[in-house]
Order: structure tokens, then C-alpha cells, then sequence
């Protein structure tokens, strides 16, 4: 892959002149960038050298087939659906809502059809070129995903329902997100994430972006049950605009190897989010996640709590990092880090990093791991229940701690639905 | 010959890490038959329950407890309650994020063979659909309400986790609701009247005397005379040191209510069962 080859990409997928910038400033980014080495605190536990690279083509996704709309079927009670891939084969929007200018739509559609909206996210973009290689690759060479714009004032009860995938053919892919939730809206979106397994290692390297205005409600759930084919490395963030609040919850069931980076920016005074991440990891397995909140206006309350179940030989590694800089006065920051360990080869790990320099500040850390309760599982067994039926219980109940902190209803349910699948396999 | 309608323990031999705790316990239970055991605190009470039902901490070094024919010590504690054996726990599992309904969904589903393979696998090969194996919901959620409202336990106790935050005496209500459920043939019950008010107490010995009868043989274990006033067993053993030292009718219970178990103290001698002293 050269300069060239991406300018004729550009060329065929018919690119504003802003974008084209875009990407070859972050292509020569990526040139220059080295792998990240494995005496980089962030990827102490995660080779670089092994992530299949080789993967990487510019296929992109059929231009021919986007505008095939196939508006079969939705999901009862969402307010809007989008199916989104290589090719579109849903979509379907609560017309009062496309009348007032509620965009949910796949990311080549929206480069025709909103650039103007996207524009400023993108070339904003806190997706940093800097952070690493992968994040200078995904913004040279990123194709597929998504846009959904929730206009000022705009308060939807219903979830927004996203069902990302990705055929056996796709190798290599770099999904960007976009959420942009304006002032004072309210939004719920939950977004699945597919792919089917194919016979040979893949690579995803996708990028998301959630921006909430001042004021703004936003909820977004990730369902990621990718094939356990995938190496994955991601980069998510959310900016926090003043008094906003912002619940993002991860559920991790897919890919082979993750390294993922989740950062919250609360950006304004007043923000609050709030973090809930599960990864559940059985066979070889392996999850490299760093998540950083940065609290970066005064009075912003953070709160973070991630879980992991492991079996077999299942791995983790978490990175909570709090970052308080000396005018963020008032900062109320907690995060928890909690792991089962389902079987002996299992392991996890946990590394809070605190950087505090303001004053006034409440900011408290806990983490804790540990096997399954024999009392706990003789007393189910003693019921009747068997050893593997009993165990697979209580990891469910150690789980339900964390989905009862998604919003009851529908989303807790899909919650719960998609990790006893995992769990049943 | 251990018969179908017996439980038969014969000279059981418990440790706990290495200390005997049971030092050779017998004792035949009948079907229709209710055998209360008391003993002061320590003498091995819990032991024998938890060693009874296979706490994988308690082992047994020494004798059997043949029940349809079957030595239960050498079996799974899920396939002896699937068997139809029961323990009231004196100190049952809190376990936060199950619900009381689908633990005990799962529960009665097991012990109806609906949840297990006939070879005693969870579930077969495949992936399973959540539910597949579970008794039908409505039929459950019909069962469950009735043996509730006998208990007096409110509905709302279904949807809340399992004893979290319960009062001791909810979770003893708890556990008989559990045995209602189960319908065992062979329950042991370990100070189930321990931490309950005399309403509570009423409550659950009524239940137990509901659910007894010609199909079910009780264990009673307990150190007060109290809960004999509502529950009359026909057989009293007392335990001491881990061995049992008297077996007698209802009226040994009263005896040692007027005279504490100081009397019963096995001779420094043998080790052989004596009858009170007066003191
Ligand atoms: N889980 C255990 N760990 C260590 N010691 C135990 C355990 N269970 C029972 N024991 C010991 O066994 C003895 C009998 O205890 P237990 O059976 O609980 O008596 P009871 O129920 O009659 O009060 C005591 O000395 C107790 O300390
Ligand atoms: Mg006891």
C-alpha cells in the first residue's frame, strides 16, 4: 500500500478535497510512525509485532450497492435501525423523527449526503494521529460505518438499534463511527457488532466518536460479538460537553485479540459519564483494554466500574486511568475493576493509573479477582443443579451486577440474552 | 438391607481439615418418620448435614448412608438432591445477581430431570436455547406463587437476588420454600428455627408439618427444646462430641431441657452412651 494506490482509492470512492487531506496527512503519519514497542507502557502486554498488518487492503465497501435499501423488517420498540456493512440491507427510521432531522445513516452515505455535519467532527477529530500507528492507519485508510445525528433539543425514548457486520471475504476492516448527540438530546443507542469468522486471522482497526453537546443525555451500548477470528485495535472516544451525561457500556464477547482504547472526555463544566465494560474471555482468548477519563472542567463526575469473566485459558489486562489536571476542581472520580476467574489457567490483571494535581478532588480506586465461591457453588449444587450449570450461574450473577447498570428494559435485555449465549457455548 | 423407604447411616467417620469431627454416627430414618438431633454448639450437628448432603470440605473417612439401595456418600451433591435428598442450610448462600425465581426455576427443573441427561450431563453437545430445558414458565410462576403464599412470603421476593439483604428468618422461610418445591424424600433441616420470631417459627413449622408425611423423612437438627413444640418428632437422638449418646422418644427432649447436656457426657472410659446422672 503507497500514496498512490490511496489517492486512486480516493478517487474512486469520489472523496471531498478535506477528506483527501485528511487521509494523507495520516497516511504519512503512519509512515513514520514506528510499531508501538513492547517497553511502551500501554503495550507491555500486547505484541504489536503479532497484529497481522498484512492485512491491511483498500478494498472498501461496494459503491454500487448502497442505495439498495431492503426495509424488510425492524426490531419492535427501537425508534430507528440500521444495518450496516458492505452493503446496506436495512434501514428504518420512525418517520417523525427523519422529518426533524434525525440522521442515522451508513458512513458513505453521509460523506454524500451530510458532509457539511460531519465535517468539523471529523477534521476535529479527537482520534488522535499521534497516539499510535494504528490510530495514524485508521485515519488514513478507514472505510464503512456509521453516522447518527440526534438534532438540538430532540428527546427519543426509544433505542436506537445499530447491527454492524462483516462477511467472511472482509479480511481487513476500519469501520468509523460518529454520534453526534446535539444540545439538550437525548438518545439511546445500542449497536451489535458481527463479522463471520473466515478460515484465516483478520484485522479490524475501527475508530469511534461520540460527541454530546451541552446538556445532552446519551446512552451508547456496544455489543461486540465479533468472530474469534479477529485481532482487533480500536481506538473509541467520547467528548462530555458542560452539564451533559454520558452512560457507555461495553460488552466484549467477540475477536481473538483486542487492544482497545476507551477515552471520556469531559469537557465541559458539570459533565458526568459513567462507564460500564464486560469482557468475557474463554479459549485463548486475550483483552488489552485502557480506558482514560480525563476530566478536563471543573465539577465533572466520572465513574467507571469494568468486569471480566475468564475461562480456559482466557486472559486480561485492564488500564483505568484517571487524569485530573490542576483546574479541574471539584472532580469526582471512582473506578472499580472486578474479574472471575473461571478456571486455573485464567488470568487477569488490573493497573489503575491515578494522575492528580488538582486540589479538592474526590477520586477513589478499587479493584478485587477471584475464583468462583465453593460455598456458593455447593449450595446451588446441593439444589440440584449441575457443576457446570451451577458455575455458569454464578458467573451470570456476577455479570448481572454490571447490565442491572444499563437501562432496564430492552437494552438490559438484549444485554442478558447476549452474554448467556457466549456463556453456552 | 437398606429398603426404598429407609436412610440408613452407618458408622460415619467425618473430617474437616484433618480434625475428626463425626466419630462414628448411625441412625435409621423411615419415610413418615421425623428424628430430631440435638447436641450443644460444636458437637457436630452441621457436620453430619454438610457431610449428608457432600460439602467437598468434609470428608468421610469411614461408613455409608445407603438410601434406594444406594450409597448417596459416593455420589455428586447434585445427584443426590436430584435423588430426592435435602439440606435446610443453617446458614444458606447469599448470592447477589440470581433471582429467587430463576434459581429455583432451574432448581425444580433439576430436580425433575428435565435440566440433566439421563448419564447425568448438563446439557447436551450443542449450543442451547436459553430456557429449552426449564419447566414452562407459567406452570412455574403458578407452583411457585402458591407454596409462597402458604409460607406467607411475599410475591416480591421472586424478583429480588437470592437471601441478599434478607432477614435470618426470611431466608429460613426461604429454605423451607425450597424444600416445597423440591419435594425431597429425605430432608434434613439444621436450625431452621434459629433466628426466628415465634410467628416465623409458627409459619415454618407448619410447613413442615404440611409437607411431611408416609413420603418424606425429616432430620430435625436443632439445640433448642423450642421448636419441638411445634414440630413432635417420633424419634430424639442426642449428639455429643461427634458421636450420638442417647436415642430415645419425645420425652428425651424434655429431659434435657430440665437438665442441659452436661448429663449426657459420654464415660471418660469407652466412649459408650450412658443415661443421665441426675446431678
Ligand atoms: N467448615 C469448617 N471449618 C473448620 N472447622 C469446622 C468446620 N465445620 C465444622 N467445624 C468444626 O467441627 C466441629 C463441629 O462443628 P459443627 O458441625 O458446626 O457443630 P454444630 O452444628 O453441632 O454446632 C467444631 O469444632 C467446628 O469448629
Ligand atoms: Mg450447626
Amino acid at each position: 500500500m503507497d500514496r498512490h494506490e490511496i489517492e486512486a482509492w480516493m478517487d474512486r470512492r469520489r472523496e471531498p478535497e478535506w477528506l483527501r487531506r485528511l487521509r494523507l496527512e495520516a497516511f504519512e503519519a503512519y509512515e513514520r510512525t514506528p510499531l508501538p514497542a513492547l517497553q511502551e507502557e500501554e503495550w507491555r502486554r500486547t505484541d504489536a509485532r503479532r497484529i497481522p498488518l498484512g492485512r491491511v487492503v483498500l478494498n472498501g465497501f461496494r459503491d454500487g450497492a448502497l442505495h439498495e435499501e431492503h426495509t424488510s423488517g425492524h426490531p419492535a420498540g427501537v425508534a430507528a435501525y440500521l444495518e450496516s456493512g458492505p452493503r446496506r440491507t436495512g434501514a428504518w427510521m420512525e418517520t417523525a423523527y427523519s422529518k426533524r432531522g434525525l440522521i442515522l445513516t451508513d458512513m458513505e452515505l453521509a460523506l454524500r449526503e451530510h458532509a457539511d455535519l460531519m465535517r468539523p467532527h471529523l477534521e476535529g477529530s479527537a482520534l488522535s494521529l499521534e497516539r499510535d500507528k494504528f490510530a495514524a492507519l485508521h485515519a488514513a485508510v478507514w472505510h464503512g460505518g456509521w453516522f447518527l445525528r440526534v438534532p438540538e433539543g430532540e428527546r427519543i425514548e426509544q433505542p436506537i438499534w445499530v447491527r454492524s457486520w462483516l462477511p467472511r471475504s472482509h479480511r481487513f476492516a476500519g469501520p468509523r463511527t460518529l454520534i453526534v448527540a446535539e444540545r439538550r438530546s437525548r438518545v439511546i443507542v445500542i449497536e451489535e457488532r458481527e463479522s463471520e469468522p473466515g478460515a484465516d486471522a483478520a484485522f479490524h482497526c475501527p475508530g469511534v466518536e461520540i460527541v454530546c453537546g451541552e446538556s445532552a443525555e446519551v446512552v451508547v451500548v456496544t455489543i461486540d460479538r465479533r468472530g474469534d477470528d479477529v485481532w482487533d485495535v480500536s481506538h473509541e472516544r467520547a467528548r462530555v460537553g458542560a452539564s451533559a451525561s454520558l452512560t457507555w457500556i461495553v460488552l466484549h464477547l467477540g475477536t481473538l485479540a483486542r487492544k482497545t482504547f476507551l477515552e471520556t472526555s469531559l469537557e465541559g463544566a458539570g459533565a458526568e459519564a459513567r462507564m460500564v465494560g464486560l469482557s468475557l474471555l474463554d479459549g485463548v482468548r486475550q483483552s488489552d483494554v485502557v480506558s482514560t477519563f480525563h476530566h478536563g472542567a471543573p465539577r465533572t463526575r466520572g465513574d467507571i466500574v469494568f468486569g471480566g469473566v475468564s475461562r480456559d485459558r482466557g486472559r486480561s489486562v485492564y488500564r483505568g486511568r484517571i487524569v485530573v489536571p490542576r483546574h479541574a476542581r471539584g472532580t469526582d472520580s471512582h473506578l472499580t475493576h472486578r474479574v472471575l476467574l473461571m478456571s486455573p489457567d485464567a488470568r487477569a490483571e488490573s493497573i489503575p493509573i491515578l494522575e492528580i494535581e488538582a486540589n479538592d478532588v474526590k477520586c477513589k480506586h478499587a479493584a478485587s479477582q477471584g475464583a468462583i465461591d465453593p460455598d456458593q457453588l455447593f449450595y446451588l449444587m446441593s439444589r440440584g443443579l449441575p457443576r457446570v450449570e451451577a458455575e455458569r450461574t454464578l458467573a451470570l450473577a456476577f455479570v448481572e451486577d454490571l447490565i442491572g447498570r444499563a437501562p432496564a428494559g430492552w437494552v438490559q435485555e438484549r444485554l442478558r440474552e447476549r452474554v448467556a449465549e457466549r456463556f453456552n457455548r | 438391607m437398606a429398603m426404598d423407604n429407609t436412610f440408613e447411616i452407618r458408622d460415619l467417620r467425618v473430617s474437616v481439615e484433618g480434625k475428626e469431627i463425626l466419630k462414628g454416627v448411625s441412625l435409621t430414618i423411615r419415610k413418615g418418620e421425623i428424628h430430631a438431633l440435638m447436641g450443644p454448639n460444636g458437637s457436630g450437628k452441621s457436620t453430619l448435614s454438610m457431610a449428608l448432603m457432600g460439602h467437598p470440605l468434609y470428608s468421610v473417612t469411614n461408613g455409608t448412608a445407603l438410601y434406594k439401595g444406594l450409597d448417596v456418600l459416593g455420589l455428586p451433591p447434585d445427584e443426590r438432591a436430584r435423588q430426592g435428598l435435602f439440606l435446610a442450610f443453617q446458614y444458606p448462600q447469599t448470592i447477589p445477581g440470581l433471582t429467587v425465581s430463576s434459581f429455583l426455576r432451574m432448581a425444580v427443573s433439576a430436580r425433575r430431570g428435565l435440566l440433566v441427561r439421563a448419564n447425568g450431563d448438563a446439557r447436551p453437545d450443542g449450543p442451547r436455547r436459553p430456557g429449552q430445558d426449564l419447566l414452562p414458565v407459567k406452570e412455574f410462576l403458578r407452583e411457585l406463587k402458591e407454596k409462597m403464599a402458604a409460607l406467607k412470603l411475599d410475591s416480591s421476593f421472586m424478583s429480588r437476588h437470592l437471601n441478599d439483604g434478607f432477614s435470618g428468618g426470611e431466608k429460613k422461610r426461604v429454605e423451607i420454600l425450597q424444600m416445597a418445591l423440591l419435594n425431597p424424600e429425605f430432608a434434613i433441616l439444621d436450625e431452621t428455627d434459629s433466628g426466628l420470631d415465634i410467628d416465623a417459627l409458627k409459619v415454618v413449622a407448619e410447613g413442615v408439618n404440611r409437607l411431611t408425611g408416609p413420603n418424606m423423612g425429616v432430620l430435625l437438627i436443632t439445640h433448642y427444646q423450642r421448636l419441638l413444640d411445634y414440630i413432635k418428632p417420633h424419634v430424639v437422638h442426642v449428639l455429643m462430641d461427634g458421636r450420638i449418646v442417647r436415642t430415645g422418644g419425645p420425652e428425651l427432649a424434655r429431659e434435657l431441657e430440665a437438665q442441659g447436656y452436661e448429663g449426657f457426657r459420654p464415660s471418660a472410659d469407652g466412649g459408650e452412651a450412658t443415661h443421665a446422672t441426675p446431678a
